[in-house]
């Protein structure tokens, strides 16, 4: 198939061109007679080049060439009043050149020739990169060389600046010289090569593009947002006789017409209007128009996003969806409206569009974790990241960052800096930023890598800014509140309170998120309903939702943020953790590290809390926020960290991480007491790895060191001194946070029990029974124990199960 | 630069090609030089600015909404004063061709080029302003009666106009009529550097429609001319219902601040004093709470350290009766009514389930048209916001509701509105005022601070003088643009305090502190006080201790 878009009007050979009339190639566009034709200069913002509606775009590339006699050649100086518009002088010793510059056609394509031959991205490479890439494409039967434009400036900067230039006259070159070569590589190669240009130095912000743009080259980053159906264009028309069923060669479009022939072109037959359209022996390209908008970060503050329409052809066409983040390197073109059909004045209005050459998608939002390269073989024209160079830079600044031997204790500052001290908190939250790494087996079993966080403080200890903070950096994180949220579904209801008229709002919208971080505020204002619904997620990492029927289990691999407030509004230090907070054990246990933010009266605290509020206020608060690092490059260092460091146990620290657990465990034997309180439990030991694999990444460290492990340690312990003290023993003692009973409440109740027992054996004969009250009273008269009416059904309940009492109502008997 | 002897308020664009064809032919010799045309104004706007605002000709410019749009000429001077509410792209016209070898000026006006010229293409901006949203009428009769009328006339048609109720809008969706009054402002060379979305501007400029009702066709009605048309959103708005302003040149305005201020005001502490009473009035002589709205009527955000805004003062009234079968309540109405005659821009919002759930408040992006759908948190910084929660009744509420229940959070604790691109989210600060009229305390509006309401009479509509409004105005619009600082000692003292209030109660936390900082400031801002005394923060202290003592006799 012969390509119409190949430079057909083009004349073929050097040698045949010299003689050719050197009239303008493509002369008289849209039947208007030829206009001057003004080279755009660069900083100049004028331009006098319209382009009519109908140019043909990058489908049916059209160069436009002038010839001019060797002696004029034009310096490439910006010139208006179109000197050079009268017809050019027949001379046969005269160079084709580029229109208006003194760019010779000739010259350039040798520059290519040499390009394409020479160009070895290293000096050992046997073959020249971009032959290999070619046949790599004849191999394929493909329909596009991707050409790296920093590869063209490193060869030859004037070739590349001629390109980024006079990019409607340069690019068809690039075709017809690669299409040559690929001749020479393939004798029988007849399809037309696409040079697709991309990579440019310089990717202009889409908000500055101006008319000195126009017909230059343009790389502009941006994010899609609509796209047009697909276009088909007809490329070449396909014509037969209805008489006597001849048919001509297939006819071409020129410029976006269709010459039918009028007459059939067999003598025997020669019928008048006889032509007629065979449709599906056409050949059609498609063609879409999408629309380009900036992307949020290029949008100065205060402003709406800047859109441009791109044109896109052939295998361009659905290359990337709305959403898409792109980076286009294209042609800015400009098409001016007319006032009405067929009327010879223009509205003075243009439309401008990039004719695109080259599509690049780029995702790099902050949502993705699994951030593998995905490269399609297929579509050689797309590529994710961002220019190397560029993507190289960022990750080069963040691996200097995590080389800062105080880079743990700079994020630290920089995770939420407007709230002050907290600051194991803030280490706490950023190891669950960080997370540690989920482990599969190969028996199918999973470890969640995960980490979990509960803050439990007083009100007005900034716990809800923290969330909010951690909200807003965390990779994919929802922000919900406990009060009334419904675990699923988005509707919420308002309800009044009946006493105190307050209006109460029932939000929904727990609408787990997978791979991110669940901030729950009010975690404890949260209902039964949707915590149990936590209970799957936080172990399990699933969701189980049933509806009309059947049970559908979601993937929630998230971590769970959750801050609540003590029961009693304010945390009473004399009650254990469980009693404050007045949560399920289950699911408190589920939780890697519990935080008490506690309100403690310290007046240097207090001191340097009002200090900074009035400079708040005051003051220039820029100032004292400069050692912290920006949200972005937070952001963009935890996306790096989570999706390429996967540390791994060191011998050391598997050691060290042994030898603490132990020692954990230790603390709860005392030497000489029967008593045995369980200071950790093997979640500790889990929460341990995933701790110090957090602090690994944090550092960049593909092994988790010893440092990591000391670390975890600290951070674990802290936060469990915090929450898992027993208050009336003051050691560390898990079993309050899995059953919520410590272990020397464990033993008052055994006492309880083997008390009230001899107590029923004395009183109670078989047979008979006493009321629940006066067994009390009698206890409480009797027995010098304390104990409450609570503890004595507490006992007796163990005791009917033992068989030795049944209680039937207020009755107690002894069977 | 000589003027060129043109009437410059009649005849503007021959102004423009006056001085374009001076500078045209100084350029002329070197035919480079035409393209530098393009960089600069050729003097324009500073002929029109000395003529304008120094020979104070801006007073015989008409007001592009007070005519009747048949009657405006193309190519005449008008202005308009609005708000920016959408951004389009930037727009490409032919800015100079050649006509029988000389160069002519299309710039500043729409009119058909003829083709087959030579043609330099530049670029402008463009702008779709709308009338201020919330702004009140007598801040319009000032703008508008600002030089035509003579003030004693003017005077007796305002008082009746102010006496008009208070506009109670609900929140509502973009309707057809909201192009009404609209108005395409294009910009060119860069002058619109400083303006953003929702600013306030005055734009002087050559309105121009054009002749014939085009049916734009694209030429040759090829697909791909079709396709870009159809993005056009210029197109959606014909030029007959929104008139094309070319801007000459602009004034960026604030929602504060009201046009004329003759000097400063003899005596602060009795105007101060009068309108205090006055509020007390409106609020059932509740001195307290109108010491409270009138801190609160002079907040403005005058800082953000993320995610905090620093001196917005949000105010929660409680123990408001619902108005009647479903109306604005009493309270609302009456303190919504004395802040519209006393702020420029203000509005009251009932909060309804149905208004909530029926339309989003946010802004959001419409990519089908290109545009940008306005909601009512679309407004201009300073606009005050008067939510009457006591119409909110028990029901549900449908994801639309739930989305505005959360931007008016946002708006209440941040002073940010998201705006809805549809793929992503993009914050817009904001600088609104909120007052929450609510039965019980609002759980879900939280406040910077609540005051429960002590009516010992019914809330009264405002009543004043003409001239004691207009003082109050002044007073108002001043004190809220001073600026204000701290002296080291006073800052030990402050900080002392703080130190000691947090000893004594444990409760009092950061929250406290920044409500009481922002208390101080405003209170000696209210004083016309450039700096804290010790004086103002005792008194601060005294209003916020006889606060929390009605707090505990409510909740008890």
């Amino acid at each position: 198939m012969a390509e119409p878009s190949s430079p057909l009007v083009f004349p073929e050979s050097p040698g045949l061109s010299d003689r050719v009339p050197a009239t303008p190639v493509s002369a008289a566009r849209n039947g208007s007679a030829r206009r001057p034709r003004q080279s755009p200069s660069a900083g100049s913002s004028g331009h006098s080049t319209p382009i009519l509606p109908g140019t043909p775009g990058f489908g049916n590339r059209t160069p436009n060439y002038f010839k001019f006699t060797g002696g004029r050649a034009r310096e490439a100086e910006p010139q208006a009043e179109g000197v050079f518009a009268q017809a050019p002088v027949e001379d046969p010793g005269s160079k084709t050149y580029v229109w208006g510059t003194n760019i010779s056609i000739d010259d350039t394509r040798e520059a290519m020739h040499l390009f394409f031959e020479r160009f070895r991205e290293s000096p050992e490479a046997v073959e020249a990169k971009y032959i290999q890439l070619l046949d790599q494409v004849i191999e394929l039967e493909g329909r596009s060389l991707n050409i790296d434009a920093q590869n063209i400036f490193t060869y030859n900067e004037e070739l590349y600046s001629q390109v980024v230039r006079y990019p409607l006259e340069v690019i068809p070159l690039f075709d017809m010289v690669v299409g040559d070569i690929a001749r020479e590589r393939r004798p029988d190669w007849n399809n037309h090569i696409q040079a697709r240009i991309f990579n440019l130095k310089l990717s202009t912000n889409l908000r500055d593009l101006n008319p000195s743009d126009i017909e230059k080259l343009v790389s502009v980053k941006g994010m899609i947002i609509r796209c047009s159906s697909v276009i088909p264009e007809i490329k070449e028309a396909f014509f037969q006789c209805l008489m006597c069923g001849h048919f001509p060669e297939v006819t071409p479009v020129d410029r976006g017409r269709v010459n039918e022939p009028s007459k059939c072109a067999n003598p025997a037959c020669s019928a008048v209007n006889s032509m007629t359209m065979i449709h599906n022996r056409c050949t059609f390209t498609d063609k879409q128009i999408v629309r380009l908008q900036e992307t949020p970060d290029a949008i100065p503050e205060g402003e709406t996003p800047h859109t441009v329409s791109l044109l896109m052809h052939d295998k361009l066409v659905d290359a990337a969806k709305p959403g898409d983040r792109v980076e286009v390197t294209g042609v800015f073109r400009a098409m001016a409206v007319r006032v009405g059909p067929n009327q010879r004045t223009l509205k003075s209005l243009y439309k401008t569009y990039i004719d695109c050459l080259h599509v690049k998608k780029a995702d790099k939002s902050r949502m993705q974790m699994h951030g593998g390269v995905e490269f399609d073989n297929n579509e050689i024209f797309l590529e994710t990241d961002t220019s190397p160079a560029v993507y190289e830079a960022k990750i080069n600044k963040l691996k200097e960052l995590s080389k800062l031997p105080d880079i743990y204790q700079k994020l630290t500052r920089s995770l939420a800096p407007s709230i002050w001290e907290l600051e194991d908190i803030k280490k706490g939250l950023l190891c669950q930023l960080f997370g540690g790494s989920t482990k599969k087996l190969s028996s199918g079993a999973s470890f969640r890598g995960d980490i979990n966080v509960l803050l439990v403080g007083d009100p007005g200890t900034s716990k809800s800014q923290l969330l909010q903070y951690v909200h807003k950096i965390a990779p994919r994180g929802i922000y919900t509140s406990g009060r009334g949220s419904s675990a699923v579904g988005l509707t919420a209801y308002v309800t009044k309170d009946p006493e105190t008229r307050e209006t109460v709002l029932e939000s929904g919208a727990l609408v787990l998120s997978d791979q991110g971080i669940c901030c729950i505020d009010e975690f404890d204002k949260m209902s039964e309903n949707a915590r149990s619904m936590l209970h799957e997620v936080m172990e399990q990492q699933t969701v189980s939702v049933a509806k009309a029927g059947i049970i559908a289990t979601l993937n929630a691999r998230t971590s769970v943020l959750a801050c609540a407030n003590p029961s009693g509004s304010r945390y009473n230090a004399r009650l254990s953790v469980i009693d404050n907070i007045q949560l399920p054990p289950t699911l408190l246990s589920r939780f890697d590290l519990i935080y008490l933010v506690l309100d403690k009266p310290d007046e240097q605290t207090d001191r340097r809390l009002a200090r900074h509020l009035v400079a708040l206020h005051y003051e220039d608060p820029e100032v004292e926020l400069l050692e912290a690092l920006d949200l972005p490059t937070i952001a963009a260092y935890i996306t790096y960290a989570r999706q390429r460091i996967h540390p791994k146990l060191s011998n050391e620290a598997a050691e060290r991480l042994i030898e603490g657990y132990v020692n954990m465990r230790r603390r709860g034997n005392f030497p000489g007491s029967r008593k045995k309180v369980i200071t950790a439990t093997p979640r500790q030991l889990e929460s341990l790895i995933r701790i110090s694999e957090a602090l690994a990444r944090m550092r960049f460290s593909e092994t988790v060191d010893e440092c990591d492990t000391v670390e975890a340690l600290r951070l674990l312990d802290v936060a469990l001194q915090q929450s898992a003290t027993d208050h009336s023993t003051g050691i560390i003692d898990m079993d309050l946070i899995t059953t919520g009973v410590s272990a020397s409440e464990r033993t008052r109740r055994e006492n309880v029990v083997s008390s009230v027992k001899v107590f029923i054996m004395d009183r109670i004969q078989a047979g008979s029974s006493l009321r629940i009250t006066e067994l009390f009273e009698d206890i409480r008269a009797n027995v010098n124990q304390e104990m409450s009416l609570q503890d004595l059904k507490t006992a007796l309940n163990t005791l009917m199960t033992e068989g030795f009492v049944s209680v039937l109502g207020d009755n107690v008997a002894r069977s | 630069m000589v003027a060129p002897a043109v009437d410059l308020l009649r005849n503007p664009l021959g102004a423009v090609r006056g001085l374009f064809s001076i500078a045209a032919m100084v350029a002329s010799p070197a035919p480079a030089a035409t393209l530098e045309l393009s960089g600069g104004d050729w003097g324009i706007k500073g002929v029109f600015d000395k003529f304008l605002y120094e020979e104070g000709a801006i007073a015989q410019v008409p007001h592009i909404d007070d005519l009747a749009h048949d009657s405006i000429p193309s190519g005449s001077l008008v202005r308009f004063r609005g708000m920016i509410q959408d951004m389009f792209d930037v727009e490409y016209y032919v800015g100079a061709y050649k006509d029988c070898n000389t160069w002519q000026t299309n710039k500043y006006t729409d009119s058909p080029v003829p083709q087959d010229t030579e043609q330099q293409i530049w670029d402008r901006r463009l702008f779709y302003c709308v009338p201020i949203p919330g702004e009140n009428q007598w801040m319009k009769n000032t703008w508008h009666s600002n030089a035509v009328q003579p003030d004693a006339t003017s005077q007796s048609l305002k008082r009746k106009r102010e006496d008009i109720p208070a506009t109670v809008e609900s929140m509502d969706c973009d309707s057809p009529t909201k192009e009404h009054n609209s108005c395409l402002v294009k910009i060119y060379d860069g002058n619109d550097a400083d303006l953003k979305l929702n600013d306030i501007a005055e734009f002087v400029g050559i309105v121009w429609k054009e002749s014939e009702l085009v049916s734009i066709s694209a030429s040759d009605s090829s697909a791909l001319a079709e396709s870009l048309m159809e993005d056009d959103t210029s197109l959606q708005l014909p030029s007959s219902t929104v008139p094309r302003l070319h801007c000459i040149t602009m004034r960026k305005l604030s929602a504060y601040s009201i046009p004329s201020q003759p000097g400063a005001l003899a005596d602060i502490c009795s105007v101060r004093e009068s309108l205090v009473c006055t509020l007390q009035s409106v609020l059932g002589e509740d001195r307290l709470a109108a010491e409270y709205l009138l801190l609160h009527l002079l907040s403005k955000v005058y800082s953000r350290v993320e995610p905090l805004a620093v001196g917005k003062f949000s105010l929660n009234f409680s123990g408001c009766q619902a108005g009647a079968d479903g109306s604005v309540s009493l309270v609302a109405s009456a303190v919504g009514h004395a802040i519209s005659v006393l702020l420029p821009c203000s509005q009251v919002v009932p909060l309804s389930l149905e208004d909530l759930n029926s339309c989003l408040i946010a802004p959001r992006k419409d990519y089908a048209t290109n545009r940008l759908v306005t909601g009512g948190l679309q407004l201009a910084s300073g606009t005050h916001l008067t939510l009457d929660e006591t119409a909110l009744n028990t029901g549900r509420l449908n994801e639309t509701g739930v989305k505005n229940l959360q931007s008016l959070k946002s708006v209440m604790e941040s002073q940010k509105v998201d705006y809805d691109f549809q793929y992503y989210q993009m914050e817009m600060p904001t600088d609104l005022p909120v007052l929450v009229v609510s039965c019980g305390k609002s759980r879900i509006l939280p406040a910077d601070a609540l005051v429960p309401l002590r009516c010992s009479a019914e809330a009264a509509r405002i009543h004043a003088e003409a001239s004691d409004l207009s003082k109050w105005r002044i007073y108002l619009s001043s004190a809220r643009e001073a600026d204000h600082v701290i002296e080291p000692s006073m800052q030990k003292i402050v900080e002392e305090d703080l130190v000691a209030a947090r000893q004594k109660d444990r409760t009092v936390g950061s929250e406290t502190f920044h409500r009481w900082l922002t208390m101080a400031r405003l209170l000696s801002l209210s004083y016309s006080e450039r700096s804290l005394t010790r004086e103002r923060w005792e008194m601060m202290k005294e209003l916020e201790m006889r606060c929390a003592a009605r707090l505990r006799e409510t909740t008890t």
